[in-house]
């Protein structure tokens, strides 16, 4: 599915990733975690395509294509899903028409016909069920006004009705109280198949407890210093992140 | 015709036996002479010219000024009683003459130079009028021609200025109708710091004219704190030019209280020429009568990465007139601006009269900028509080008001300076309730 | 990155769907301005001798006055006398009586630009008053409106049939002697709408007039009249196209409202005349004097506008809300792309007690193009208790474009209440990357947010309007934002 291979990235000039390695094969579920600064929403920009980052050195291979050279939306189109850290408001811009015209976008690339009206609020209206969100969410602009919970809530939404097959979770966690933290984690787990992988960004073990994942790297200063299973993640909640700055530079660069 | 031409006062032949005196240096001459030959194409400016399209200068035209003056006596209590702070730097100019005694300036902090502009003129060959433009349609041209006096302000490179320098400029009304043409200099090199007072006070309800510019050089780094306290007579003409050139990473704060006079025009122009420079434009307007003050304030930001933030207040009691114009300009290029700015007015009486415009003129697209205006009242929500609270109504809507004006003075760093600025807009400010 | 950013700079021409010119033949003045022409412009409309006596007070007026240069848009000086005051297709001496009398070029023309005449078309529940240079060409519905008691025809009809109403009251929201372009359109105009809704009536369906230049070097000068009576409503829609011509051409309207006691006018405009191409050759110069009063109490006007056209538009429909209770709106959208220049804006003008104004302004700059937005609210000494809402957003694409504000507030009453709030920003890098994540390609994603930053103004469209102005942000950025 995902293959990243020595990712060299800077940020005006500065290096911020640092030779990253990672496999990621169909259906498997991958966190990376690690401290604020060690590069992971670096990461997840890269990999979805945003502006504002040099690519150095290295390469990212998405179902047998050179990732890093295609744009964003062509990325999107591809199945590559960002879950947003901080969900972008889009005043004026109806939820349900953005949801629509993103739908539509994957489905001309895959050379389906667009979605009648029926058809696609049938399916939203499914979808919704999925993330516990009220049909009017659907009429109010692009996460404006949205509490925390509600915006995360929306990102599951739109990855259910896109269907990627490469989802990435940014931060998923960050800002939500326990019952949002649930509803999310449920979305997300319900979604996961054989033939979907999904990489979980987060700062903290809480939301391995919900969405348990296969594999878990330990990012810090721009590279993958440690790989485990699940357990992983346990132990660090234990020892805290202090021990992973104190690794000596240039591990596995 | 744009301009006024019949002035009572002949400023012109003032201005010519000034070029004629001896002993002025040539250059300063063929200063006066390009100022006066100015003056004499293009006068006073009208209320066709935009930028004094709510202000006429009929009135002032048709005064008959007076440049001789006749005696600076004044106790030296009186300074005090007048003075903002006790604990300053102080230079004192009476009826537009420098007085030496009154003033306390003789141990200065080692890196600051402090003179009056009448010893010190010779040697400003290449800074005086670095920051105004002569050509510009407004008083420049007058003051550039018969400016007699001023202080002049250097803190070396380095220097952070202790002390306050407070600037007194009195008019004892000893010389009736007298007019003063007053230049100040403020000059801070690389990364010095100073604060600066400029503070007009009128002893007496008398009609005279105080025609002042104001010109700040900041170099790199440097940050200077500037405030303006105008408490001239209610019938006194005060107008003014305040101009500054910002550095790279320098910093102004200007925070102008108009209080007094019968006309007041300020006309205030922030240049941001150096990345990472800002600069906060503050202002206060308290107006009763038929007073009538026009603020005029223009921020250039000509450089990408630099920021402003502006607001000015104002509270219009019985027949005041106020106006408020206030242009950003952000040039070409000047990417990643940032510039905010606000004007609030408080009317209290039928027969006050505000006009406020605010603009923007944008050329680079990757900037944020925004600017509000609101004219209004006191809150109906907050003075039913305070009376349920047990506050009469005079006193609610007097301490409201007085909360709406002191706004002004929050971002002041110097904590002894906010609250004089304080206690002067208090008792400045109405005493009495319902205005209608 | 930055093959975005060049994107977004690069400029592809747009399409310009209303550029063609019709093939028809015309009968034209010759070009110049002097009295003798307007005297002749009179005669062929065979007009009253009040209104000859009106045009040339406003000729003779207009030549003591200059061209205003406040506005923050330049060109070079127009030279009066190259253009011709009258253009109109042969064979037609008044107004067309039924569509059969119509040539059939006139109605391919229409029907090309979306508007068919035909009453049992598309536009079924529209009244059209089709305006072509210099008269009007074709008007629908006439016969059921009349049946209320409504009337909506030319101008030049009106002023034949109705000639008191003319009299009463052409010139009384905007006087010839109002500024340089009311003065010259008052002596030259040579057609438009007269709208008048009797007392009581709400009038059944939208009213519209779509005005198309055709022939060169014309200027066309249209005048259109609304007047609602006592308790009556009446939503009035217009649309304007040109031609895609090398020379610019000049556009100078004045549309005249007014709104009695309780009466109700909703305008709208679609104003889509030829933008000039990518280097700011041609297009049209769109001088328009649009004044309405709210002369009655509790009467109110509401005027929306989509501007998207024109080389330059110099236009400020204004509301004066003279009756106690009256209420002044004004919703704009301005785009500019390539070498266009807008200074556009409105005046409410408080009068009456009790009045309130709301101005949404919403400005887009692109390409190169200058765009500003200039407005007036005035609260008079007597106008108590006047509420004032201004909100004012630009968005910039592109940093050779500008955008600027000239808000004027002038206030003489302590119990008025006056808020402006402006903003100016580009188009979000975040929202792009938001919706370019999730598959939209950046125009689409660039059209998307436009959209919705316009929504406020788009909304108070009639709904076949809103259709067309929402395809038309679409079209008018194309290319020059990526």
């Amino acid at each position: 599915m995902l293959e990243i291979k020595n990712l060299h990235a800077s940020v005006d000039g500065k290096e911020i990733l640092r030779g990253i390695n990672l496999t990621v094969n169909a259906g498997e579920v991958h966190a990376i975690m690690g401290p604020n600064g060690a590069g992971k929403s670096t990461l997840s920009n890269v990999l979805a395509g945003r502006d504002g980052y040099e690519i150095t050195q290295g390469e990212v291979i998405y179902k047998n294509e050179n990732l890093l050279a295609l744009e964003a939306e062509e990325r999107a189109q591809r199945g590559v899903f960002l879950a947003f850290q901080y969900p972008v408001e889009i005043p004026g811009v109806s939820n349900i028409y953005l949801l629509k015209a993103a739908l539509n976008a994957v489905r001309k690339y895959q050379g389906l016909d667009e979605l009648d009206a029926i058809d696609f609020l049938t399916l939203v209206r499914s979808k919704m069920e999925l993330v516990k969100m009220d049909e009017q969410f659907l009429h109010r602009s692009v996460n404006e006004g949205f509490s925390g919970g509600e915006k995360k809530r929306n990102e599951i939404l739109q990855m259910a009705l896109l269907e990627p097959s490469l989802a990435i979770l940014d931060e998923t966690d960050s800002g939500l109280d326990i019952d949002a933290l649930k509803i999310v984690s449920e979305g997300v787990n319900a979604l996961r198949s054989q033939q979907r992988s999904i990489i979980m960004i987060t700062h903290y073990q809480r939301l391995l407890d919900y969405i348990v994942p296969d594999f878990v790297h330990v990012l810090s200063k721009g590279q993958i210093v440690k790989s485990g299973d699940k357990e992983l993640a346990k132990e660090l909640e234990k020892t805290g992140y202090s021990w992973v700055d104190e690794q000596p530079e240039g591990v596995s660069a | 015709m744009k301009q006024l031409s019949e002035l009572a006062t002949p400023f012109a032949s003032v201005a010519e036996a000034l070029i004629a005196a001896e002993g002025t240096a040539p250059w300063l001459k063929k200063r006066r002479q390009d100022a006066l030959t100015q003056f004499n194409m293009f006068s006073l400016p009208a209320k066709k010219e935009e930028d004094w399209k709510y202000t006429s200068l009929w009135d002032f035209s048709q005064q008959i000024f007076n440049h001789h003056t006749e005696s600076v006596e004044i106790a030296a209590d009186e300074v005090d009683s007048v003075a903002l702070l006790h604990d300053a730097y102080r230079v004192v100019i009476v009826d537009g003459v420098f007085s030496e005694e009154l003033s306390d300036i003789d141990a200065l902090q080692s890196g600051l130079c402090i003179t009056a502009l009448s010893e010190s003129v010779d040697q400003l060959e290449h800074s005086l009028g670095q920051q105004t433009e002569l050509t510009k349609v407004g008083l420049n041209a007058l003051n550039t021609m018969l400016m007699s006096e001023g202080v002049v302000i250097s803190v070396d490179s380095a220097i952070e200025i202790e002390k306050t320098i407070e600037i007194i400029v009195i008019n004892t009304g000893n010389t009736a109708n007298l007019a003063t043409h007053l230049r100040h200099k403020i000059e801070l090199e690389t990364g010095a710091k100073a604060t600066v007072i400029e503070h007009y006070v009128g002893l007496t309800q008398d009609s005279y004219f105080t025609d002042v510019v104001t010109e700040v050089n900041l170099a790199e780094r440097a940050e200077l704190t500037h405030y303006k306290l105008q408490q001239e007579s209610n019938n006194a003409f005060h107008i003014a030019t305040l101009a500054a050139h910002l550095a790279q990473a320098s910093h102004w704060l200007t925070n102008n209280i108009s209080l007094g006079a019968k006309l007041a025009r300020n006309d205030i122009h922030s240049q941001l020429l150096g990345e990472q420079s800002h600069v906060t434009m503050d202002g206060l307007y308290l107006v009763d009568g038929e007073q009538h003050v026009d603020n005029h304030t223009r921020i250039d930001h000509a450089v990408p990465n630099t920021t402003s933030d502006e607001l000015y207040k104002g509270v219009l009691d019985g027949n005041s007139h106020a106006v408020f114009n206030g242009k950003v300009m952000v040039h070409k290029d000047a990417q990643k601006t940032d510039a905010n700015q606000s004007n609030r007015n408080l009317l209290l009486s039928r027969g006050c009269e505000i006009d406020s415009k605010p603009e923007m003129e944008i050329y680079a697209d990757d900037v944020k900028c925004g600017h509000g205006s609101a004219i209004g009242q006191l809150d109906e929500d907050q003075l039913f509080f305070l009376r349920a609270r047990g506050l009469d109504e005079v006193s609610a809507r007097s301490l409201l008001t007085y909360a709406f004006a002191v706004d002004v003075l929050t971002r002041i760093p110097n904590h002894t300076i906010r609250e004089a600025l304080a206690k002067v807009v208090e008792q400045r400010l109405p005493k009495t309730g319902e205005k209608e | 990155m930055a093959e975005q950013k060049q994107q977004i700079e690069e400029f592809v021409p747009q399409e310009y769907a209303a550029g063609f010119i019709t093939d028809i033949e015309a009968d034209s003045l010759p070009a110049g301005l002097s009295e003798d022409i307007v005297r002749q412009i009179s005669q062929i409309k065979g007009e009253p001798e009040f209104l000859l006596e009106w045009r040339l007070q406003a000729y003779r007026h207009w030549l003591t006055l200059e061209t205003p240069e406040w506005a923050h848009v330049h060109y070079p000086e127009i030279n009066y006398q190259d253009i011709s005051y009258y253009s109109a297709p042969k064979k037609k001496t008044d107004g067309p009586k039924s569509l059969d009398e119509v040539d059939p070029e006139l109605l391919r023309t229409y029907e090309k630009l979306g508007v068919p005449l035909d009453e049992r078309a598309r536009l079924a529940g529209v009244a059209v008053d089709a305006v072509f240079d210099s008269v009007s060409v074709a008007n629908t519905f006439q016969d059921k409106l009349a049946e209320q008691g409504i009337l909506f025809m030319p101008f030049s009809k009106a002023v034949h049939e109705h000639p008191e109403l003319i009299k009463q009251y052409l010139g009384s929201v905007v006087p010839y002697k109002d500024n340089y372009y009311a003065a010259l359109n008052s002596a030259v105009f040579s057609d438009g709408s007269f709208v008048y809704i009797p007392k009581g009536v709400r009038c059944p369906m939208e009213l519209s007039t779509y005005f198309r230049i055709n022939a060169a070097n014309t200027g066309q000068f249209e005048r259109t009249l609304i007047i609602a009576d006592d308790d009556s409503y009446v939503s009035y829609l217009e649309g304007c196209t040109a031609p895609m011509r090398d020379e610019n051409q000049l556009h100078a309207a004045v549309v005249e409202l007014v709104a009695m006691d309780r009466a109700q006018i909703k305008y709208s405009t679609v104003q889509n005349w030829y933008p000039g191409d990518e280097n700011g050759k041609g297009g049209i110069y769109n001088f328009v004097t649009k004044r309405a009063a709210c002369r009655g109490e509790s009467s109110k006007v509401s005027w929306t506008q989509v501007e998207t056209g024109s080389a330059i538009t110099w236009k400020y429909p204004s509301v004066v809300l003279q009756g106690d209770n009256s209420v002044g709106e004004f919703y704009s959208v301005a785009v500019t792309n390539n070498m266009q220049q807008a200074d556009t804006g409105t005046k409410m003008i408080h009068l009456g007690k009790n009045t309130s104004s709301t101005i949404i302004s919403k400005g887009v700059s692109a390409g190169r193009s200058q765009n500003a937005y200039r407005g007036l609210v005035r609260v008079g000494p007597n106008a108590d208790n006047a509420r004032n809402y201004t909100e004012c957003d630009s968005l910039l694409m592109g940093d050779k474009s500008a955008a600027h504000t000239f808000p004027y507030i002038e206030v003489k009453n302590p119990t008025a209440k006056v808020e402006h709030e402006a903003s100016t920003s580009k188009i979000s890098e975040d929202q792009l990357f938001y919706c370019k994540q999730r598959g939209l390609d950046l125009e689409d994603a660039v059209s998307m947010i436009v959209n919705g930053f316009c929504k406020q103004v788009i909304r108070e469209l009639p709904m076949e309007f809103a259709v067309e102005a929402q395809n038309l942000l679409g079209l008018s950025l194309e290319g020059s934002v990526g």
